[in-house]
């Protein structure tokens, strides 16, 4: 092989190997995630920043809708609020507990409503 | 935040850059496959620029913008250039690419394009978090994106409100081709613009630079902290800086070579850069009229095609101009522009200290501008004029020009803040500037040390 061809493959070797290093090195861990709108709905697993939520909305009517309904219904303190992935929720901030969440979601079953506890980000 | 996002965003920047390479290959054409390659990254730009200014013309006389508005848009631009290009007698490429590359180049390559490859995935799941971008440039794209058009009422209620609207044109566009509101992967779209700039500053560059000049100070620019942090901000500072650079470094090279399709590509970028940014003006200002004064210092000064490059450019944004002023928009210009600076003069000093010390801040800069400063001095000692005289001169008026922005607005303080000051967002233009042709500086200085021993060596063979 011709002396200069040589080096003009040795150089292009270069550029691919390492052009394809770091995209290799970060596929090993797992392919790309994407987040979906249910990253945007945290369970509540554990105590603090907590809310009972009636809801996630695509459009504010709904939403509305649902928070009217929540205070009808004597949940006081409801109210519509972005859920960071381009939805609204209605949810119930400032849940102490674990434990009192679970009865406002009790007491919003025996009224046929039918809301999640959960923790805000 | 999905594939289908991130493809849609490719197809967007896909036909940018082919309305791109129809509208160079009409002002310049492709003698071989190979200056095809090597100029995509300012084909992008062009097409960034010229359907850029299409988009703000239909916006301004009420076509709504979106998908038809752009495939049609970007169609009769092509089929316009394409016919121009014919009638020019522009010839189709021919030979196969040949991209010659040597280890230093490969490794200095790859580091650049794993730079790019780092930064989209950064980008992939950016936050809309700067200020700017959420409380104006985003919410007018999404005015633009769900209304179709301008909305006099709702820009009167943003901060901002005259800002020409190239960048919340695109990120309308790029919601459409999207398919949603995503203003997450809409940072992918900044992505784009800044590999499209730097394709072209290598483009551009690496047929009259040594490489081992170029690609560190390509690398340097896009390390240092205050290019590498805001280059994917959904907002108009980039995307100003990479057009007037462009622009600027069309300039230079006509300066040295007079090739007419530098200033039509020059006037294409300059028209998009003021209808990126306000500032656009100012940069252009500066640029044309250092320009002016190197070509009159040198050598015979050629004015008339630079003042017609630069009415070209500004043209691009009366349609905006007339729009905005007949919709009774305002506000947000400088309230001691002119002569109220005199009322300000203790202001005057500390303003043009803060622009000096930004530009030369190594924590925000590195040592971009102190290298161009001796590239400047090294140029001059080897007994080159044009490209020093433009260089240094565009530098001095543009200093002048930030000092003048501090200055005039009086409720600004005096701080490299950015929340408070943007001085450390309006001086990107000027290091890029720096860190573009500090590598033609020091080839122009190289050739001219070399010069008199070639001649020399010829002589005494």
């Amino acid at each position: 092989m011709h002396h200069s061809s040589r080096r003009t493959l040795v150089a292009w070797s270069v550029l691919v190997v390492v052009v394809l290093a770091y995209p290799v090195g970060v596929l090993a861990g797992g392919l790309p995630r994407f987040p979906s709108v249910s990253d945007c709905a945290h369970k509540a697993t554990a105590e603090g920043n907590l809310e009972v939520v009636f809801g996630h909305f695509a459009s504010y009517d709904d939403a509305v809708r649902a928070r009217d309904e929540a205070l009808r219904y004597g949940f006081k303190g409801t109210q519509v609020a972005l859920d960071g992935c381009l939805r609204l929720k209605v949810a119930l901030p400032g849940v102490p507990t674990i434990e009192v969440g679970r009865e406002v979601i009790q007491e919003a079953h025996s009224v046929g409503l039918e809301p999640t506890l959960e923790q805000s980000s | 935040v999905s594939g289908h996002a991130i493809a849609g965003l490719a197809l967007l920047n896909a036909v940018l850059l082919i309305v791109g390479m129809s509208v160079l290959w009409s002002l310049r054409g492709f003698p071989t496959w190979s200056d095809v390659v090597r100029l995509s990254g300012l084909a992008y730009l062009l097409g960034v620029a010229s359907l850029g200014a299409v988009l703000v013309f239909e916006l301004t006389v009420g076509i709504p913008v979106g998908l038809i508005s752009v495939l049609v848009s970007s169609s009769l631009l092509c089929a316009g250039a394409l016919v121009a290009g014919c009638a020019v007698g522009r010839a189709r490429p021919s030979g196969r690419p040949n991209v010659r590359l040597t280890v230093p180049t490969a490794v200095f390559a790859a580091l650049v394009i794993v730079y790019f490859e780092a930064l989209f995935r950064s980008g992939r799941l950016a936050g809309l978090y700067e200020w700017d971008g959420w409380a104006f440039w985003v919410p007018k794209a999404k005015a633009i994106y769900y209304f179709g058009g301008l909305d006099e009422r709702f820009f009167k209620e943003l901060p901002a409100q005259t800002y020409p609207p190239l960048v919340p044109a695109f990120q309308a566009v790029a919601f459409h081709f999207m398919g949603s509101v995503d203003q997450v992967t809409l940072h992918l779209q900044f992505w784009f613009f800044y590999l499209g700039f730097v394709g072209a500053v290598i483009g551009l560059l690496c047929t009259r630079v040594r490489p081992l000049l170029l690609w560190p100070f390509v690398l340097l620019m896009l390390c240092s902290p205050n290019l590498s942090g805001g280059e994917l901000n959904a907002q108009g500072d980039f995307v100003l800086a990479e057009l007037m650079v462009t622009a600027a470094l069309l300039i230079g090279l006509w300066l040295l070579e007079r090739e007419r399709w530098q200033l039509y590509a020059a006037a294409l970028t300059l028209g998009g850069g003021v209808l990126a940014k306000r500032e656009g003006y100012l940069i252009a200002f500066c640029v044309i009229v250092a320009a002016l004064v190197a070509s009159k210092l040198t050598g015979p000064g050629r004015w008339r095609p630079l003042l017609l490059t630069a009415a070209a450019g500004f043209a691009a944004s009366v349609p905006w101009l007339v729009w905005f002023r007949v919709h009774g928009l305002g506000g947000g210009g400088p309230a001691a522009g002119g002569l109220g600076l005199l009322d300000h003069l203790d202001r005057a000093w500390p303003s043009f200290w803060l622009a000096v010390s930004t530009i030369f801040d190594f924590n925000l800069f590195l040592v971009t501008a102190e290298l161009a400063l001796l590239a400047i001095l090294l140029a001059l000692l080897a007994g080159e004029r044009t490209l020093p005289a433009y260089v240094g001169l565009a530098a001095v008026f543009l200093i002048a020009g930030y000092t003048w922005i501090t200055w005039s607005f009086p409720e600004i303080p005096i701080t490299k803040d950015d929340p408070l000051n943007p001085i450390t967002r309006v001086t990107m233009s000027t290091v890029m500037m720096a860190a573009v042709f500090t590598p033609l500086l020091l080839q122009a200085a190289w050739d001219a040390r070399a010069r008199p021993r070639a001649t020399v060596a010829e002589e005494a063979t």
